[in-house]
């Protein structure tokens, strides 16, 4: 029989190279591929990023809220078809409650293009305010607009967290033109075209048209806004609203619609009173006085969960024995690790990569650790360590590089394994107690670091010095 | 280890000279393990073309935890199962690329070990699916069983078992045709 050694030994022997035609085919498209990343991971995700942060839960809900008394209003001067317009706005008026489906997708189209859907149930009250409850599985989240109290305050059932913020005078106003006679003084002056009548769902509508970009309810540049609006013949009712809106020059489209309409429904106070279970933790909300940046945290949920949205939505694809799980992103741009240390489920593996998302894109971590190379005098490279207090009580490190370094990063390729031999050599005469590094303080985004220092002269004569910055009081 | 960090620190930084020396850093050893997976040399240079392509793609956002060279074997063999599974039937076919000749001073010698690396590729095609992979991925891509159990899913015993069962089964068919 054939000594299993002899098998074993085969098999270590199996060695294949890469031919020189695979090599050219292969880092062709690597490289391509690389220059694509570069293109749309640091522009176009960052950008609908921003864009979607921007929208508070607040302003998607009054706009929805205000297109459809607004366009009522301007119907209700209208008296040429076979809907009774006029009753429109009266019916409307009369509704004590209302609840209706929102959708919205978000469609970013350059290249790396993704999209962003959003699937809310709205109940909407002018006495008490707006509830949004996201119809999405993956992230439950409630928001709740109280006019009176004037809060908002969004409940995410996911990590067991809520916050609780004053609503801005902006979003409060718009909240508060739920009040149609404001809204017709306002837009009276947009025309708008007949659509005639279909069936929808079946039930006979008559719509109306409106062409209008500043009818637009967005936080950017907005290029064109079409609103239609379709009434039921018989109740005179909305049944059916859709906005396309299309903005910076044509690059990011939304399309919104609200459907499955119920009027006249009851809705009582304690439907708009947050119920937050006794083990729920109060997040954090810091208010700058920069308007934009006020619900920073809020908005961070509204983007990522409250309406159901998941701007980079990660998956576990398998596990790696030292990296732990593998994670993509649905748009399969981006594949990233979290180590099993730090998740004990794939779920847990996908909390935890969202959180350190929203973390960093805050600036919600500390800079812990500065690492930096100097070759003969200059800044090589210098990569940062920053820490993560996640929700689930634990603390993790990632390193990251410098925004604004600007440096060569030249030691890293053919200089970089003698560099190591040389820092693993000096570790070791310095743990037997020779006192080899120097040390300096030094301030770092703000923050003092001591830097332990170490010179090395290379084989080709470079000088590199070594760095390692730790928090002054760590 | 620390090369490695580096290394995907600047290929974030979207370093092309950073990915090329990744590339020729694990080339030979990703396409070692995926030929050792799929026998086939065509599929196996598909697969680190995709490993390499789909890290590429993602290097803006990578983070590497753990080391880059257990990352890259682990998508290897993922996607190599994925590979075995689309197919329908499992081909048994060798392909027409002879294997690497190992160094050896003695010519006689060369000519003898060229032909044991060929039968036992053509064994390895034999095995199931799941015993070869035990087998490549312990003894040429030096995991623990500890850790294709975590990749796989399954408990360090089953993979153990595998690997006996497959160095078995491997033993067996060189025997039967040596």
């Amino acid at each position: 029989m054939r000594p299993a050694d002899n098998i074993k030994r085969l098999i270590k022997n199996l060695s294949d190279t890469t031919s020189a035609e695979m090599d050219e085919r292969v880092l062709g498209d690597v490289l391509r591929a690389l220059e694509e990343s570069k293109k749309t991971s640091a522009l176009i995700q960052p950008n609908i990023r921003r864009t979607i942060m921007k929208s508070p839960i607040t302003k998607l809900a009054a706009a929805a809220m205000i297109i459809i008394v607004v366009l009522i209003s301007i119907i209700h001067y209208d008296s040429g078809t076979s809907v009774a317009w006029g009753e429109v706005i009266k019916n409307v008026e009369a509704s004590p409650g209302f609840i209706y489906q929102l959708r919205q997708t978000y469609i970013q189209k350059e290249k790396g293009a993704n999209e962003i859907h959003i699937n809310a149930r709205v109940y909407g009250s002018s006495e008490y305010g707006i509830r949004m409850d996201s119809c999405d599985p993956n992230c439950p989240v409630q928001t709740y607009g109280n006019i009176k109290e004037k809060t908002l305050t969004t409940i995410m059932h996911s990590s067991k967290t809520y916050s609780r913020t004053p609503l801005p005078d902006d979003d409060l106003a718009e909240l508060e033109r739920l009040e149609p006679r404001e809204a017709v003084r306002e837009l009276l002056s947009g025309g708008y075209r007949k659509l005639g009548r279909k069936t929808i769902e079946g039930i006979e509508a008559e719509g109306i048209e409106i062409d209008d970009p500043s009818k637009a309810k967005a936080n950017f540049q907005v290029d064109s806004c079409v609103i239609q609006l379709w009434v039921a013949v018989d109740t005179g009712l909305p049944i059916l609203i859709e906005v396309d809106t299309v903005g910076k020059d044509g690059t990011l489209e939304v399309h919104t619609v609200q459907d499955n309409f119920q009027w006249n429904v009851e809705l009582d106070a304690s439907e708009f009173e947050p119920d937050i279970p006794e083990d729920y933790t109060l997040m954090e909300v810091e208010i700058d006085a920069d308007g934009g940046a006020s619900f920073k945290t809020t908005v961070k949920y509204d983007s990522q969960e409250v309406v159901g949205a998941k701007i980079h939505k990660w998956r576990v694809t398998g596990k790696d024995p030292e990296s732990g799980y593998l994670l993509e992103s649905e748009d399969g741009q981006s594949v990233t690790s979290i180590p099993e240390s730090w998740a004990d489920s794939p779920e847990h593996a996908v909390r935890v990569q969202e959180e350190l998302d929203l973390q960093k894109q805050q600036g919600n971590r500390e800079l812990v650790v500065v690492t930096e190379i100097e070759v003969n005098g200059q800044l090589d490279y210098r990569v940062l360590m920053y820490e993560h207090n996640l929700l689930d009580g634990q603390t993790v490190r990632i390193s990251d590089f410098d925004p604004d370094d600007t440096s060569q990063w030249t030691v890293i390729n053919e200089r970089q394994e003698e560099l190591n031999q040389l820092l693993r050599e000096r570790r070791r005469q310095e743990e037997k107690g020779q006192e080899l590094a120097t040390t300096e303080e030094r301030q770092v985004y703000g923050r003092v670091f001591t830097f332990k220092k170490r010179r090395f002269v290379l084989s080709d004569g470079t000088e590199v010095i070594h760095s390692i910055g730790r928090l002054k009081d760590d | 280890m620390l090369e490695d960090k580096l290394l995907v620190l600047k290929c974030r930084r979207g370093s092309k000279d950073a990915m090329c020396r990744i590339y020729a850093k694990y080339k030979d050893y990703l396409l070692t393990l995926a030929k050792g997976l799929l026998s086939e040399q065509a599929e196996a240079e598909d697969v680190v073309h995709d490993v390499f392509v789909r890290f590429a793609r993602s290097a803006g956002q990578f983070q590497l935890t753990g080391s880059l060279r257990g990352y890259l074997a682990a998508c290897v063999s993922n996607l190599a199962r994925d590979k075995i599974r689309a197919k329908t039937r499992q081909s048994e076919a060798l392909d027409s690329v002879n294997p690497v000749i190992p160094r050896a001073d003695n010519p006689e010698q060369c000519v003898i070990e060229r032909e044991e690396l060929m039968r036992l590729r053509r064994a390895m095609s034999q095995i199931p699916y799941e015993q070869r992979e035990a087998v490549v991925l312990h003894l040429k891509g030096s995991m623990k069983f500890r850790e294709i159990a975590k990749l796989q899913g399954v408990s360090v015993s089953t993979i153990h078992g595998r690997y006996r069962y497959g160095l078995d089964k491997l033993r067996s068919l060189l025997d039967s045709k040596g």
